[in-house]
Parts: structure tokens; sequence; C-alpha cells
């Protein structure tokens, strides 16, 4: 009777594992699901006298914010039965659970009495027949409380932001990943012939909205790295005619070098708690790490070797960092204690460095993940590029994506999607693309110019 | 059930988030009563990951149903426990 009743579910419903029976009781292991996106409706936010233009703006925003993670679908909103949503009332579970949607979005957009746009919404879950509950932070108390909705504020000009907020919310909510869409990429925008490139800093939105140039262009610049801060940005620039590592605030628009290191410096990153940065410096045809603390302006060698050390990345902790290095023969990563101790070796072994990389090939630029598990990489083997990560053990290596050139890795503050920069073959021009950490949902990010080295901002405040 | 959960493989520690629920069917398939948490009892608080298991195993649940079964065997699959977890 079970192997009939085991036969009974592998052909209709696909139920996999062992089953047992335990008196009247079966009990049924599920391990194989589906990887299929969440199929979500969101209908036009409902609008205020005044603002039913800016509100449809805004919902196509978080429609296309959600989709844009390969994790959620938006329904098609021609196919909606019920039209009379209302923030304050039920919906007609039946009406959206016959288009198969299993979440629904009602949201109201107004304005404030002091001309704020304001926008209050809830998450339904249709299949469960209520409202998902929302961690919100109570105003008065300062107690996290689970609540029906979410409301956000803005000034009007901020519009977008507000939409990201809202997508931020369900995506967080409904995933359990924090969220990445409010926030901004920098990177270098390349214009001009191959042989007279001129790079400037770029920024823009993470869905690519408000793109603007943050330096002129007189002098190349590379490899900017976001701060702690949604604010500050080091990177590097060959202003004065030597490679050197800049800070540059980006709301005042100031800059200023970091050191008065002889040689070069490049290859810049701040350390996760925003005091320090991490850096290559070249003096005399050798290449090692270093450390600046931003309070005093001191700096201490990290690495004392003669093979070329570069590209350091913290740990999330600020215990650990991952470089590249050449000192094994072809440039691989390597571990190592921030504090210079030496340390049990994945691999074996105690040392002041440990490589995790074994593969073919050659790998740089090191990412530590901001989850703290993995660390994103370039691959160079068999003539082409890509774009992998491996835990921070060197176990478990996955390459996500394959071109003549993909280069750069950045991690989303949440550390769920990477960016990087790719040119599809020789001659063409750079530009941006973001993969997840799945392999999945490989997209190209629009620029307006040719564009390379993206970073990605934390959480916008 | 295959088609209808969304497996935990994209999730942090997967293997940490299995969720059991028993269901009761009526011999039509369909859900008797709503489905009732057996492990975890319910969404642990501040444990925002095991919330998405939780959505995602009772979401699979319900929208799978009506379930076509052998209606002979009734007795073996009126009441059930499904355990939804990472890997083989």
């Amino acid at each position: 009777m079970l192997r009939r009743l085991l036969l009974g579910f592998a052909l209709f419903v696909g139920l996999l594992g062992p089953v047992w029976s335990a008196k009247a009781q079966t009990v049924i292991d599920v391990t194989e699901g589906t990887i299929k996106p969440y199929p979500i409706a969101i209908p036009d936010f409902n609008a205020e006298p005044g603002t039913e233009e800016i509100a449809r703006q805004i919902s196509e925003v978080v429609r296309a914010d959600l989709v844009s993670t390969g994790l959620f679908e938006t329904g098609d909103p021609a196919a909606f039965i019920q039209k009379d949503l209302s923030i304050g009332l039920q919906p007609r579970f039946a009406d959206w659970r016959i288009i198969r949607q299993d979440g629904l979005v009602v949201a109201q957009v107004g304005r404030t009495p002091d001309g704020l746009l304001s926008v209050a919404f809830r998450i339904w879950d249709i299949n469960g027949g209520e409202v998902y509950r929302i961690p919100v932070e109570n105003r008065q108390t300062g107690r996290i409380e689970q609540a029906a909705g979410q409301s956000f504020t803005i000034a009007p000009d901020s519009w977008r932001r507000l939409a990201h907020k809202v997508a931020d919310t369900i995506y967080t909510r409904l995933t359990g990943e924090d969220g990445f869409l409010d926030t901004r990429i920098v990177y270098v925008a390349e214009t001009g012939p191959k042989t007279d490139r001129v790079k400037r800093l770029a920024i823009m939105d993470a869905d690519g909205a408000n793109q603007r140039f943050l330096t002129e262009g007189r002098n190349q610049v590379l490899t900017p790295r976001f701060s702690t801060s949604d604010q500050e940005i080091t990177y590097m620039s060959f202003e004065g005619g030597r490679p050197r590592v800049y800070l540059f605030n980006i709301q005042n628009g100031r800059q200023e070098v970091l050191g008065n290191f002889p040689g070069m410096t490049f290859a810049p990153r701040f350390s996760p708690d925003g005091r320090s940065v991490i850096m290559s410096q070249a003096q005399n045809g050798n290449t090692d790490l270093f450390l600046m603390d931003l309070r005093n302006r001191q700096t201490r060698r990290l690495t004392d070797h003669p093979a070329i050390d570069t590209s350091p990345s913290m740990s999330p902790d600020g215990k650990r960092l991952v470089f590249t290095s050449d000192r094994g023969g072809s440039p691989q990563l390597y571990i190592m204690n921030t504090d210079g101790s030496p340390m049990a070796c994945p691999s074996g072994g105690r040392d002041k460095a440990c490589r995790i990389t074994f593969g073919r090939g050659s790998y740089s630029t090191p990412v530590w993940s901001p989850r703290g598990d993995l660390v994103a990489f370039t691959k160079q083997t068999r003539g082409k590029f890509h774009i992998g990560v491996i835990g921070n053990d060197g176990e478990g290596e996955r390459l996500l994506s394959e071109a003549y050139l993909d280069e750069g890795p950045a991690w989303s503050p949440n550390g769920r999607v990477i960016t990087f920069f790719r040119e599809a073959r020789p001659g063409a021009g750079p530009k941006l693309w973001s993969v997840d950490l799945t392999g999945r949902n490989l997209r190209q990010m629009v620029t307006s110019t040719d564009a390379s080295d993206p970073a990605w901002s934390p959480l916008l405040d | 059930m295959k088609v209808c959960w969304r497996s935990l493989e994209d999730l942090p520690e997967p293997e940490r988030l299995t969720v059991s629920v028993r269901v009761q069917l009526n011999a039509d398939g369909s859900l008797r009563d709503d489905v009732e948490l057996v492990q975890p009892r319910r969404a642990p608080i501040g444990d925002r990951y095991m919330s998405v298991a939780i959505d995602r195993a009772l979401r699979a649940v319900r929208t799978c149903q009506p379930y076509r079964l052998p209606v002979e065997d009734y007795e073996a699959w009126e009441e059930l426990v499904l355990n939804f977890r990472h890997g083989g």
C-alpha cells in the first residue's frame, strides 16, 4: 500500500523522499523545490488628489525594482479582477488566487501637511488570506513591532527613493535578505578613443537612474570604493602624473590625497568600520599592502614580501584580509590576519598568509562578501575571464560568468548580488553587469557612457 | 509539491531551516483545516530566514491543493506531516 501511495505522490504531486507510516500519520520529506520567481501583483498605487501621476510612477519603479532582482514577477495589470482596492480593506483573495498571484501590494500615495510625499502600503499573503506582518520600529517606544503595514515620507523630488524603499521592504519581507534597491553605484565613466580615454568618476542610482559625473576628467581615475558612509569614496587618480589614493566627499565635492607615500599607491578599499583604508604601495620595484588609520593618518605595513601583493579586502569583522599575490608563481588569492599574526591555514599548516585558490589560471580582485562567508574574484583561465565566488576557506569555488573580459566584482550591501564590468569582445567598450549570487539573473546595467570599475554604496539613510 | 515549494538553496545556512507542518486532507485532496506548524511552532522573532522558510512551506501546501491521491489509500494520507528541508 505504501509503495503505491509513494508512486501516487511521485506521479501526481512530485513529492520526494522517504515515506513511512506512524500510526495514521504519514511523514514525507520534501527536499526539491522550484526557483521560479514569486508572483506578486502590484496594481498602481491609490492616490490622493494631485498625486495621481507620481503615484503611477512610483508603482512603476517598485515593479521594475522587484523584477530586476530576478526573484519576483509582477502580474499583468490588465488581468487584475479586483479594481476597488483600498489600503484599509481586506482584498477579495479569491479574485487574486484565480489569476495565480501569491502576493498583493496595496498602497496609498499622498502629501503630508508640510509638503512631503508619503506612501503607506500593505503586503497581502493571498494563499494564507492574511496580511504579511512587517517589523517596524515603534517611534514612541523604539521597539520593533510586527506591523500590518509600513509607511515612508520623503521630499517630492526624491520620489524614486520612496519607491526603492517600498521595494526594499517587500523584498526583505519575502526573501529574508536585507534590502539593496535604495542604493547607488559609483563607477568609472569612459569616453573618447581607446588611445586617449577620458575616465571620470560617475554615480547613479542602483536602477540606473540619475546618472551624473563626479569629476571633470582632467585626470584618469580608477577603482572607486565606497566608505561605510554613502557619501564618501576612495579611489586612485593619476593627478600630478603619479598614481595615488584619494578620498572624495560626494556631498561637497572635496578631494584629498591620502598620505604622502613615496612611490605609487593604488587599489584602495575602506575597512568595514570606515576608520581605515587598506591599499597597495609600490616602491623600488616591490608592492606590499598597507593600512592607514584615517583618524591619525598613521600607516602600518601589512605584508613584507618580495612578491606583488595587491587588491586587499577586509572581512566584515575586520579581523582578516583577502588579497592577490604572485608569491606562489601565478596570481592567486591569500588570506591573512589583519594584525599580521600567523593563522591556521585551511589547506593545512600555519602561516602569516594562507593561499585559498588552487585552480587553473590566475585569480585577482578579491572582495570579501558583506555576509562574511564568501569571496568574489576575477579569474582568468584558457583565454577567458570569469567572475566567481569561493568560500573564505577555499572551498566551493563557483564561476558565475564568462566573457572575453569580465572583471572587478563588487558586492551589493546585502551580499546577494555582484556587479562587475564586461568587454564582450575585443575592442568593445566596457559595460556594467550584475549577477545574482546563485549565478542566475545576469543583467546588463544601462549607462550613458562606457563604464568600468563599479562599486556599490551601502543602503542609503 | 516540487512546483509549489520555493527551495531554500538561496538562503544562508539552508540546512538549519527545516520546517515541518501537519495537514489534514479531505478525500478529494483539499485541505480540511488550515496548515499547522509542527516545527518550529511559530516564526522565531528576529530569525528572518526562518520566517521566510516558514512562509515558503505554508505557501507550498496551500497553493498545491487539491492533491490528486489514490482514494483507496485515503487512510494513509488523510493526515500528513511534511518536512520541507534543504538537500537530498
